[in-house]
């Protein structure tokens, strides 16, 4: 957090007339480089999860591909960070094959350190180590790359606290009998992505089962290139 | 194709269509019709295809080449296709980023592998996904000009497609 520390200072300081030459100072908050989306129908403090502007909440959860614990407040690069569960047939597809494409986009402009993918399962029980890598595989995630995380809460009920308490990607547990898609049971939930910037904010709140990964991977780059 | 030239296209395209898609309760423009690249696969060309269709059905697909029910699907796409007038178009979009994790040559493979036969295309920047809110896959819609005859999310049996396609085509 020393860079935000480092621009309040700055700016407590009487640097009004930076406002016009500096990018980063476009936004009232400036714990974010990216103005509000265009397409943007709430206020950020109206949604019922963070959204522009807002601090992402600290997450810690174990990653089962390399046994590490990654915690969101250690990390220092820009984050893309969304919650699925693997055996979802559609939407989730459509979701995380996005995210495929904009992870391989880091890699061809050269932004893949700078990058993480943080891909949570709010289905514990199924996602299992070997249920991950099958299914980074199957959506052509490339792991060798390194930028890309599946994190996995140790049980349902920390799902339950940490992916729909926590971040507000809300999810519902529905019974086999009631949904014929999936053998066993399946989810409903909310299809939502934060991209958020190495001090922890929020620059982007992606409401979408499908963001088009060529304007989620724009606005990482703009992310990277003003976050220095 | 890249994105600048198909919006070129659908520039173009979209001109002459304004008046045919205007509808009263909603305005037509520039998002109302979607320029699709189409591939050169089995059954499909390259080239590029304005969707909705002026005019007359269309069957519109989307799927993905990750997503195992639209593998399983493209069966029930085959024979319908077989069982409804042979003038009925149908194309297969994917709405995938192809360029970045995907590749062209990715959706030949699969198009070949699952005995695809007909026009198959890209939906550049999910635009016609978003303009049909097709969230998930697969997506099957019976189209009549812009309007939607008939649409189906998931697996389906071939004679309910036939049965959608049908009731425009014999309306």
């Amino acid at each position: 957090m020393r860079r935000r520390q480092l621009l309040q200072g700055v700016t407590a300081g009487g640097a009004a007339g930076l406002a016009g030459c500096l990018s980063r100072f476009r936004n009232d908050d400036s714990s974010v480089v990216l103005d509000p989306p265009e397409d943007r129908r709430f206020d950020s403090d109206d949604l019922p999860y963070p959204a522009h502007g807002e601090a992402l909440p600290s997450v810690s959860l174990p990653n089962p591909l390399t046994g590490e614990q990654v915690a969101t407040e250690e990390l220092d690069e820009t984050l893309l960070v969304t919650g699925f569960f693997a055996t979802c047939p559609a939407e989730c597809v459509q979701l995380i094959g996005q995210l495929a494409g904009v992870q391989q986009g880091t890699v061809d402009e050269g932004i893949a350190e700078s990058v993480r993918f943080l891909a949570i399962t709010f289905d514990p029980a199924r996602d299992d180590e070997r249920a991950l890598r099958e299914y980074a595989d199957r959506m052509r995630i490339d792991l060798d790359v390194g930028n890309w995380a599946f994190l996995r809460p140790s049980d349902p009920a920390t799902a339950e606290r940490v992916v729909d308490e926590r971040l507000g990607i809300t999810f519902e547990r529905v019974a086999a009998e009631e949904s014929p898609r999936v053998e066993g049971y399946d989810f409903t939930h909310l299809s939502l992505t934060f991209l958020v910037n190495p001090e922890g904010y929020v620059e982007r709140a992606y409401r979408s089962s499908q963001p088009d990964a060529e304007r989620v991977l724009s606005d990482t780059r703009t992310v990277v290139e003003q976050s220095g | 194709m890249d994105r600048r030239h198909l919006l070129a296209v659908l520039g173009g395209t979209v001109a002459g269509a304004g008046a045919l898609y205007a509808r009263p309760w909603r305005s037509a423009g520039a998002e109302d019709a979607v320029a699709v690249e189409t591939l050169d696969a089995p059954g499909s060309e390259t080239g590029t295809t304005s969707v909705p269709p002026a005019e007359g059905p269309l069957v519109l697909e989307f799927f993905a080449t990750t997503c195992s029910v639209c593998a399983d699907q493209m069966s029930a796409m085959a024979t319908a296709r077989t069982r409804v007038d042979a003038s009925v178009p149908f194309l297969s979009v994917t709405s995938e980023p192809v360029g970045l994790s995907v590749s062209r040559a990715d959706v030949r493979e699969w198009w070949r592998t699952h005995d695809g036969d007909w026009p198959v295309g890209l939906d550049d920047g999910t635009a016609l996904a978003q303009r049909f809110d097709a969230t998930s896959v697969p997506t099957t819609l019976v189209l009549e000009g812009d309007r939607v005859a008939w649409r189906h999310t998931g697996r389906f049996d071939a004679a309910d497609l036939v049965a959608g396609v049908r009731a425009v085509t014999d309306g």
